[in-house]
C-alpha cells in the first residue's frame, strides 16, 4: 500500500532550542567512521552524543514562566529515530525568529555549526544564537562564523536570555543584554560585556513530564540527572568543568556556584507527579560539591521520594555517617568513584589520588556492609605519566577488585579520554608543562578535526606516554581485558562479554583500515581511497547508530527514545507520517 | 529441569540478593519490572546467576521486557533455551 507523505506541520516558538548530533549529517557521511566504543563512559548514548545540556530544560522552564514560548528539539535523537526525515523540510517547519544551539561539549562542534549553517542557508531571516561552556570559551572566535548571529556567555544565562527574548519581541536594542556577543545586520560585532554572574546557579528542572517512550520491545532507559552546582571545588587537570577551568572560562573568583535549595525542592516536588517514578534512576552529578547542610537537604528529599535508585558521584571516600544516611534515604544507593588510576602517582597528577587502593578496599567492604547497593569505580586513560604498562596494571587491579568482591555489585570500569581533552582544562591550557601535546587549539581546528575519517585523527591531544593511536588501541584493549575479567569472574554473563569483545575486535580491525587511508598525505588520493571505503563505513556506522545504545555497565542494546533528553518536537504520529 | 524448580531458585535468588531478604510476597506472577523490583542492573545479575546455576546463556537479543516481566516469564525463557 502506498503511504501518503505529508510535510511536517510548523512548530512555532519564540525560541527553538536545538541540540545537534556530533556530526551532521551523519546519515550521509561515508567518510567518517564511528567505531563501537567510540563513546566512552556508561551514559546510554550513541557516538552522536544525543545528551543535551540540562540548561535546555531550565531555560525552557524559566522562559516559559515569563511568557515566552520555548520548545526543545533534539535533532540527534530525531534523525536517529526518523532517518528519512528531510532536514531542509524540517527547517522550513520552524516558525520562529530565534534558534538556540548548544555548543557545550566540544564534541558537538561540527554538528552544531553544520546545522547552523544549513539553517542560515535556508532561513536567512532566523537568528541563530550559540550557548554553553565551549561557546563561552570560544565566543570571540565563533561569533565570526557567518551563520552565528549571537553567542550568550555564562554558566547561568536564564535572566539574559529572558531579556533577549523580550528585546527581540519589542524590536529593542540588543546592546542592553548582558553577556551577549552579537552581530548587527551589517556584520559588525558588538560585545556587551560579561556582567551577569549570579551567586546561585540555575533553577530546578520540571521532571514531571518525560519524552514519550517508543513502542519499544527493549528495556526502557529510565534515568535522569541533577546538577547541584556549576563549577567544582576540585581541580582535575583534564576536566573543563574543574575549579581552575571554571575560573578561567568564566573569569570568576569563585569556583563553585551552588544551586539554591529551593531549586532542589522544586525538582523533587515535580518528581511526585512523574508516573512510575519508582522505576527511575536518579543520578546526582557532582554531589561532592554539596555543603553538609545541602547534602542533608538533598538526602531528606530523596528519602521522601520513592525513586527506584540513586547514584552519587563522590570525590573522596564517603564517610560512615553519610553512607548510612544515603542507605536510609534509598535502599538502592549507588556510589560512583573515579580514582582514574590504581597508581596513586598518576591519580594525583590527574587531580584525584585522595585515597590508596588499600583505603578503597577497606571502604568498599564497609560500604557494602552498610547496605550500599552498588559501587561503580571508574578508571581513565590519557592521564599524566600513564603509559601502556600503567593502564594494563590498572586492569590487573580491576581484576583484583572483581575477584575480591566476587558476587557483590562492585563494578570497575575504564575508558579512554577520547576524542577531546576539554578546552579550558589545565592540561589543555598548559600542555607542555604536563607532558601533553594539543593538536587542535581553535574551534575551527576542532571542527575540522571532527571531520577526520579516523577516530585516531579526531583526538585533539596526545601525551608523552600515550600517542593518539595508543589512546585508541590501548584504550580499547583495556576495555577488552576488563570485559574478559568480568566474564571470568561471573560479574557479567559470559555470552554478553563475548559479543562485546567481538565488537571491539571488529572495530579495532576496521579502525586500522580507515586510519591508514585517513593518513594518506595526498589529499586527492586520500579522498579517492576513502570513497572506496565509503560503503563499508556507512554500513558499519548504520549498525552502531541504529541498533540502539549499550554501554560497559549494561552491554545490551536498548532502543533510543524516551530518555529525558529525547525531545522530538513533534508528536511521534506526525513524524511517522512525514 | 522443571519450570517450577527454576521459579523456586530464581525466587530465592531475588529474595536474597535483590530484596535483601525482605518478604514482599514475591510469587511467580509478581510484576518484577512494573513494580521496579528489577531493572537493567538486576537483569545483568539475574542472567549471570542463570548462567552459573543452570548453565544457560541468555543472548542479548532476548533481554526484553516480555521475558523478564515475572518469574514465570524468566523461567519460561530458561526452559526454552535449554531445549
Amino acid at each position: 500500500m502506498n503511504r501518503t507523505i505529508v510535510s511536517l506541520p510548523p512548530i512555532s516558538a519564540d525560541l527553538l532550542l536545538l541540540h545537534a548530533p556530533a556530526i551532521f549529517d551523519f546519515r550521509k557521511r561515508r567518510d567518517i567512521y564511528f567505531p563501537f566504543l567510540g563513546t566512552s563512559g556508561d551514559v546510554p548514548i550513541t557516538p552522536l552524543y544525543e545528551y543535551f545540556p540540562l540548561g535546555f530544560k531550565t531555560l525552557e522552564r524559566f522562559l516559559s514562566d515569563r511568557g515566552h514560548d520555548v520548545k526543545l528539539i533534539n535533532l540527534s535523537t530525531l534523525l536517529l529515530r526518523y532517518p528519512k526525515l528531510n532536514f531542509d523540510e524540517l527547517i522550513e517547519a520552524f516558525d520562529t525568529k530565534l534558534i538556540g544551539i548548544d555548543l557545550h561539549w566540544m564534541v558537538h562542534v561540527q554538528g552544531s555549526m553544520a546545522v547552523a549553517e544549513r539553517i542560515k542557508q535556508i532561513r536567512k531571516e532566523v537568528r541563530v544564537i550559540f550557548g554553553g561552556i565551549s561557546s563561552t570559551y570560544y565566543s570571540n572566535e565563533i561569533i565570526k562564523y557567518p551563520y552565528i548571529d549571537m553567542v550568550m556567555r555564562g554558566y547561568d544565562t536564564h535572566v539574559p536570555m529572558s531579556s533577549l527574548l523580550k528585546t527581540i519581541k519589542q524590536d529593542g536594542d540588543l546592546k542592553t543584554i548582558p553577556n551577549l556577543l552579537w552581530k548587527s545586520k551589517d556584520g559588525q560585532i558588538y560585545d556587551n560585556g560579561f556582567s551577569y554572574t549570579p551567586t546561585t546557579f540555575g533553577l530546578g528542572v520540571d521532571w514531571s513530564n518525560q519524552p514519550e517512550k517508543p513502542a519499544t520491545q527493549t528495556l526502557p532507559i529510565n534515568e535522569f540527572i541533577s546538577f547541584v552546582s556549576a563549577g567544582c571545588k576540585n581541580h582535575c587537570r583534564w576536566c573543563g568543568g574543574s575549579r581552575e577551568a571554571f575560573r578561567r572560562i568564566f573569569k570568576e573568583e569563585r569556583s563553585v556556584i551552588n544551586k539554591p535549595l529551593t531549586a532542589i525542592d522544586y525538582e523533587f516536588d515535580t518528581l511526585k507527579k512523574l508516573k512510575g517514578v519508582d522505576r527511575y534512576h536518579f543520578y546526582s552529578v557532582g554531589s561532592y560539591n554539596l555543603s553538609e547542610r545541602s547534602l542533608d537537604a538533598l538526602l531528606n528529599r530523596i528519602e521522601e521520594s520513592i525513586l527506584g535508585s540513586v547514584s552519587y558521584e563522590q570525590h573522596c571516600l564517603t564517610s560512615d555517617s553519610v553512607l548510612k544516611r544515603m542507605v536510609q534515604a534509598n535502599k538502592r544507593t549507588i556510589i560512583t568513584l573515579s580514582p582514574e588510576s590504581h597508581d596513586l602517582k598518576v591519580a594525583k597528577l590527574a587531580g584525584r589520588g585522595v585515597y590508596t587502593n588499600e583505603d578503597l578496599e577497606r571502604w568498599i567492604k564497609k560500604a557494602l556492609n552498610y547496605g550500599i547497593y552498588q559501587i561503580d569505580i571508574w578508571y581513565f586513560i590519557g592521564m599524566p605519566e600513564q603509559d601502556e604498562k600503567s593502564v594494563m596494571e590498572t586492569i590487573d587491579y580491576c581484576q583484583r577488585l572483581l575477584e575480591m568482591f566476587k558476587g557483590s555489585p562492585v563494578q570497575p570500569m575504564v575508558c579512554p579520554m577520547i576524542p577531546f581533552l576539554d578546552p579550558g582544562s589545565t592540561l589543555f591550557e598548559y600542555p607542555e608543562k604536563h607532558g601533553y601535546r594539543v593538536f587542535y587549539r581553535t574551534a575551527e581546528d576542532h571542527r575540522r578535526g571532527m571531520e577526520r575519517a579516523s577516530i585516531i585523527n579526531r583526538i585533539n591531544y596526545e601525551t608523552k606516554w600515550l600517542s593518539r593511536s595508543d589512546l585508541v588501541y590501548v584504550g580499547f584493549k583495556a576495555v577488552r581485558r576488563l570485559m574478559e575479567a568480568k566474564s571470568e569472574t561471573g560479574y557479567l554473563p559470559s555470552n554478553w562479554c563475548k559479543d562485546y569483545i567481538a565488537k571491539i575486535d571488529d572495530a579495532l580491525d576496521f579502525i586500522g583500515v580507515v586510519h591508514e587511508v585517513d593518513c594518506l598525505e595526498d589529499e586527492k588520493e586520500r579522498t579517492q581511497e576513502l570513497f572506496k571505503l565509503g560503503t563499508e563505513i556507512l554500513r558499519r556506522n548504520n549498525i552502531i547508530l541504529y541498533s540502539g545504545v549499550m554501554n560497559q555497565a549494561f552491554p545490551v542494546n536498548r532502543q533510543i527514545g524516551g530518555r529525558w533528553f529525547d525531545e522530538l518536537g513533534w508528536d511521534p504520529s506526525v513524524l511517522e507520517a512525514a | 529441569m522443571k519450570q517450577s524448580k527454576i521459579i523456586e531458585e530464581l525466587k530465592g535468588y531475588i529474595s536474597r540478593e535483590i530484596l535483601d531478604g525482605k518478604d514482599i510476597g514475591l510469587d511467580k506472577s509478581t510484576p518484577l519490572l512494573e513494580w521496579g523490583i528489577i531493572n537493567s542492573m538486576e537483569i545483568a545479575r539475574i542472567v549471570s546467576f542463570i548462567q552459573s546455576r543452570f548453565h544457560v546463556g541468555i543472548p542479548d537479543d532476548k533481554i526484553l521486557p516480555e521475558y523478564f516481566m515475572n518469574l514465570t516469564a524468566i523461567s519460561g525463557l530458561v526452559v526454552k533455551l535449554t531445549r
